[in-house]
């Protein structure tokens, strides 16, 4: 039964439409597979085999009956913790929301349901997406399957995790400054960033809500565009989201004559020697695909980690304002007052890493110092967005490593936020100008741990970074190796 | 003070030449932090004079903590100061923007299509009660908010 575990979602779709599988047989195999080796990786908080067969059999039961299969059919795919499910816990990796069950559920995976996929599980995460490292998670670290003493990334470990040690076949996760990318990176797989806006926010709890994207992870770039279709779109529910695109990049089939942007600020000062090699060796390979290098600059992406964790840290005080012990979650008793209960409720909820961001937000807020933080921030936001348009003049798409570093031992980093935060140093340009990005795998360090690549595409051109990983994909194989099992 | 820098690498093949310009041109973003660490970063781009990061000291501490209501025990304050301060020296480069400042981004959305309002039904009160710790009479229940 490995075999299907290590297959393609669009595979297993075919098999299940076809009825050479069961959606059934599908989804036990996946669960045997978790049930082997999720113990020592701790990618998922929850395996939702109840839901899961329940799914399952509704697409089994479609096909007996005859009827058409969507074409997610069987998929089974996994869901980070802060996406919501009607009657299912989600708890975004939080003491505080361990027990929240949803009334509704997220329109991001209603929509993959209705395309006849099976969710499985909730995955691990650093609480309410804020780390980088899955580290932050009140319900302990996520393992990296590469290997075991090394983080997976984050915010969205557990995805990444799972998808990489074949858990599921595609896996969902949020990327609010690189929480799909750097994981994907980490991990040796896939990672899609969407456009800000394509994919509804409905049903994803919140972190900074004019950053938060819904994203994927896929061992196959092709996958990405089954989870695109599914999700994409106007949502009621969501003002921010925008219409389907009418561009079509199906139309490429090679990389001849596409300009790719360097950006020097991201590509060379500061990486580790194994992430440098391994992408000027991507970009050998590409240029030799027929892909124009076009060296340029980025000026504005020297204030880019400043100005996100201002922006996002000064949402997330806000947002996470409604966790006050009234209207989710457990209740710290035994004060009289209520100004005193919420405090002592999120103080006994939220971990250190929230409450240094509430803090840090709550400050970039305050009065006296908003101008001149969150006001200078949201000013720097502006200048990267130019700075971003200027480049797509000269370029059809940009090229970067990652993540400076490959993944690290668990603990080594987890005390010191400042080296935290420049883990994202080269994801959180794309978040703070809405853009659409990608991270594939290019390589491996010596020691065998994987390094990822980073294309970024002007706003709704999505389905280019997926035509784009999927090419590469064709020429090279760094996404076909596998973690030992 | 722990070092928060990447090793420097040797990335400097040919396609990244522009890369190996970088030491006479702007900060890369790697190096911001680095650098914004460092008196007088950047001084002649200032968009008006240095100021000194504010002090975050145990009032400034206790004020945001009550703002955002969290409880800040004793044993935790001094790494959080810590921590806070470091990270706002950090950030302070962000202060020094080049001159005009531009309209502000609060989103990346331009804009989002506007659609008719209509009325939907809401989620059932049960519904949204069930995850509250108190609740009587189809509400919300709170310890006392004001004296009797």
């Amino acid at each position: 039964m490995s075999t299907i575990c290590q297959s393609s979602a669009a595979t297993i779709a075919g098999l299940v439409q076809k009825g050479e599988y069961s959606a059934r047989a599908v989804t036990e195999a996946f669960f045997a597979r978790a049930d082997r080796l999720d113990p020592s990786l701790h990618a998922f908080l929850e395996l939702q085999r109840e839901a899961a067969f329940a799914a399952a059999s509704r697409v089994d039961d479609q096909r007996a009956r005859g009827e058409p299969l969507g074409p997610l059919a069987g998929v089974p795919i996994a869901v980070k913790d802060n996406l919501v499910r009607r009657g299912l816990v989600a708890s975004a990796g939080s003491r505080l929301l361990e027990t929240y069950r949803s009334p509704f559920t997220a329109t991001a995976l209603r929509r993959l349901e209705d395309a006849g996929a099976v969710l499985i599980g909730r995955t691990n995460m650093d609480e309410f997406g804020m780390g980088s490292s899955t580290e932050n998670s009140a319900f302990g670290p996520t393992h990296n399957p590469w290997r075991l003493d090394h983080v997976p990334g984050g915010s969205s470990g557990g995805s990444a995790a799972a998808i990489a040690a074949d858990l599921c076949a595609l896996a969902i996760g949020s990327d609010t400054g690189g929480s799909v990318r750097q994981p994907a990176a980490m991990c040796g797989v896939t990672g899609l960033k969407p456009t800000y806006g394509r994919i509804s926010r409905s049903g994803l709890i919140a972190y900074a809500s004019s950053l938060d994207c819904v994203g994927a992870f896929a061992r196959d770039a092709a996958d990405l565009q089954l989870f695109l279709d599914a999700t994409t779109g106007v949502d009621p529910a969501d003002a921010t989201t925008v219409p389907k695109p009418t561009n079509d990049a199906t139309a490429r089939t090679d990389l001849r004559g596409l300009r790719i942007g360097v950006p020097w600020e991201l590509n060379g000062p500061g990486l580790d020697d194994d992430v440098a090699n391994a992408t000027t060796s991507a970009l050998e390979v590409l240029r030799e695909l027929g892909a124009e290098i076009v060296e340029l600059s980025l000026p504005s992406t020297a204030h880019a980690v400043p100005t996100y964790y201002l922006v996002a840290t000064a949402e997330a005080a806000s947002n996470l304002a409604r966790y006050d012990g009234v209207r989710y979650g457990a209740r710290r008793t035994g004060t009289q007052r209520c100004e005193a209960m919420m405090a002592a409720t999120r103080s006994a909820g939220f971990g250190a890493e929230v409450q240094l961001r509430i803090l840090l937000g709550t400050f970039a807020l305050s009065i006296g110092y908003q101008d001149e933080y969150y006001g200078q921030a949201i000013r720097a936001r502006e200048l990267l967005k130019n700075d971003f348009a200027t480049a797509f003049t000269k370029c059809d798409v940009l090229f970067h490593p990652t993540s400076p570093v490959a993944a690290f031992p668990i603990g080594s980093r987890i005390d010191d936020p400042l080296a935290m935060y420049l883990c994202d140093a080269l994801t959180v340009p794309a978040s703070l100008a809405g853009l659409p990005a990608l991270s594939q795998p290019c390589g491996f360090t010596t020691d065998r741990l994987p390094i990822g690549m980073q294309w970024t595409a002007p706003a709704m051109h999505d389905e280019l970074l997926l035509r784009i990983a999927a090419i590469y994909q064709r020429h090279t194989d760094h996404h076909l190796q596998r973690p030992a099992p | 003070m722990r070092g928060v820098t990447f090793q420097a690498s040797g990335a400097s093949t040919g396609v990244f030449r522009a890369a190996r310009r970088g030491g006479a041109r702007d900060q890369p973003a790697l190096a911001s932090l680095d650098m914004s660490l460092a008196p007088g970063f950047r001084l002649s781009r200032m968009r008006r004079p240095v100021m000194t990061p504010p002090s975050i000291d145990r009032p400034l501490l206790q004020k945001l903590a009550d703002l955002a209501r969290l409880h800040v025990p004793s044993d935790r304050q001094a790494a959080l100061l810590q921590n806070l301060t470091r990270i706002v020296a950090a950030f302070d480069a962000l202060r020094a923007l080049p001159t005009p400042p531009p309209r502000p981004t609060e989103t990346p959305t331009a804009a989002a299509p506007l659609r008719e309002d209509q009325a939907e039904p809401p989620l059932p009160t049960d519904d949204v009660l069930a995850n509250a710790p108190q609740r009587a009479g189809g509400m919300f229940v709170v310890p006392r908010v004001v004296d009797a």
